[in-house]
């Protein structure tokens, strides 16, 4: 199970980075005995670079820099199979949130830079509106990815059927949740 | 109903747009059952996999805004998306079990001290003797429940009923006159807002759903989730084509079946908004 990498670039790893994991992740990680549940549980393993079981190894190992690029976090959903399944209690899915989250908090390249801008549309219509709205959400996403006229299609189906609301439902005490952003600063993005 | 708090109804952004059918069948049976549950006051998005995605604190300071409105209200609090319910629950768990949590909340003057149930309305339902108050019985239709993922697999807390083989929308459904298929897709998951990001690989796990409805003979499936009724209603017909399915699934909200049979009017039900036509389904029921 150890990613080919650990073998051979000894002096890679930073074996300080798996406490901080855990901490953050509030799992115990080093319980993982590579099992490979995980993995064969995972409805996305098929398009991730680097399998959840591996992960959690490369984690133990402090393979940061490896970690930190993996796009395995991006494509995780949190569907929590693996957290239900694991024998030693993890939460994977967690595990993938705090990696994701501390290559965030660094900054710099983003392993699916298109999968962050989704969830920052997601993010910027709740502080806006204090409700998500779709509609800000996808015509905002599409655009940036410049694959608007790709979308329009699904748009305009959905419009037809009634499904998509123009106007935003606007909260009346917007300053609460906006201060709920400011309280977490730029992590969650602009 | 269970306990004596008054239920408030947290409906999430979803089901303000997309998934608006489903909080009109909400509605609908609620009112049939002559359950009067009021709107939260001023909720606010749960953050859904948004917030969790960028930073585990927000994750839990958006639901817990709502939390604390129900707290202030002496409320419980009822949900019918599923990701909404999953983020309440888990929440409620962090805000209780860890110290360092609720500090984070109070210094943002979210006051929320504990004891607020979040309870899903399948669970009510399920807890409600629906016999005798069937009027329409959905007698002959084929249901494959579909879960999804957040339902039924939340660590720690647990979900609302067993995250392997769940069987709590069966039972309702099947109170309803319905019969169920037995079948293995109930709780894979549809690849959520990959369907946004990544569309190939959410289309694959929708196609992987659908050929096992399709297999174990299923009239329509039946969801609790907003964006797995989204993703198997917009990616069908693509899915179709690649399996070569001779039809269509409608995929409804399990709502919309509980409150057709207790009498509601299928034109309040919203089943005009689905893209793969529910018509068949409703001539089969003569409704």
């Amino acid at each position: 199970m150890l990613p080919r990498e650990a073998r051979a670039l000894p002096g890679r790893t930073d074996p300080a980075w798996a406490p901080v994991i855990e901490t953050a992740s509030g799992e115990r990680v080093g319980l993982c005995f590579g099992c490979g549940i995980c993995t064969g549980s995972c409805p996305l393993a098929p398009a991730m670079d680097m399998l959840p079981s591996r992960l959690m190894k490369a984690v133990q190992l402090g393979l940061k820099e490896r970690v930190l690029k993996a796009t395995a976090p991006y494509l995780c959903v949190g569907c929590e199979t693996c957290a239900v399944r694991c024998p030693n209690g993890i939460d994977v899915a967690r595990v993938m949130d705090a990696v994701r989250q501390a290559g965030l908090a660094r900054g710099g390249p983003v392993p699916r830079v298109d999968i962050q801008r989704f969830h920052q549309w997601f993010l910027r219509t709740v502080r806006l509106f204090g409700r998500a709205h779709e509609g800000l959400l996808s015509a905002g996403f599409s655009l940036q990815q410049g694959r608007l006229r790709e979308d329009l299609p699904t748009g305009w189906a959905l419009m037809r059927h009634g499904r998509l609301a123009l106007w935003p439902h606007f909260i009346r005490r917007r300053r609460e949740v906006r201060r709920l952003f400011r309280a977490i600063g730029q992590r969650g993005g602009r | 109903m269970g306990g004596e708090k008054p239920l408030a109804l947290y409906p999430g952004c979803s089901l303000q747009s997309t998934g608006a059918a489903y909080l009109a069948s909400v509605h609908e049976t609620l009112r049939a059952l002559g359950l009067r549950v009021n709107e939260l006051p001023d909720w606010n998005c749960c953050g859904a996999s948004s917030a969790h995605f960028v930073d585990p604190e927000l994750a839990v300071l958006l639901p817990a805004r709502n939390l604390a409105i129900a707290e202030d209200l002496g409320a419980d609090v009822l949900t019918a998306c599923a990701a909404c319910h999953h983020r309440l629950v888990q929440a409620e768990h962090e805000l209780s079990t860890s110290e360092a949590m609720a500090r984070a909340a109070a210094k943002q003057d979210v006051a929320y001290h504990g004891g607020v149930r979040v309870r899903h309305l399948l669970s009510v339902l399920d807890e409600t003797d629906l016999s005798g108050r069937i009027c329409r019985p959905l007698k002959g239709l084929r249901v494959a429940c579909y879960y999804g993922c957040l339902l039924v697999r939340i660590p720690r807390s647990g979900g609302i009923d067993d995250s392997e083989n769940p069987d709590i929308m069966e039972r309702v459904l099947r109170a309803c006159g319905a019969e169920v298929a037995d079948w293995q897709g109930k709780t894979w998951c549809c690849g959520a807002s990959l369907a946004a990001t990544a569309p190939e690989l959410a289309g694959d796990l929708v196609q992987r759903i659908l050929v096992q409805a399709h297999r174990a003979g299923a009239d329509c499936i039946a969801t609790a989730c907003p964006l797995c009724q989204l993703n198997l209603d917009l990616l069908q017909s693509a899915a179709a084509e690649r399996s070569g399915f001779d039809r269509l699934l409608p995929v409804v909200f399990f709502t919309q079946l509980t409150a057709l049979a207790l009498g509601a009017s299928p034109r309040r039900l919203g089943f005009g908004k689905h893209l793969v036509a529910v018509r068949p389904m409703m001539e089969a029921l003569a409704v």
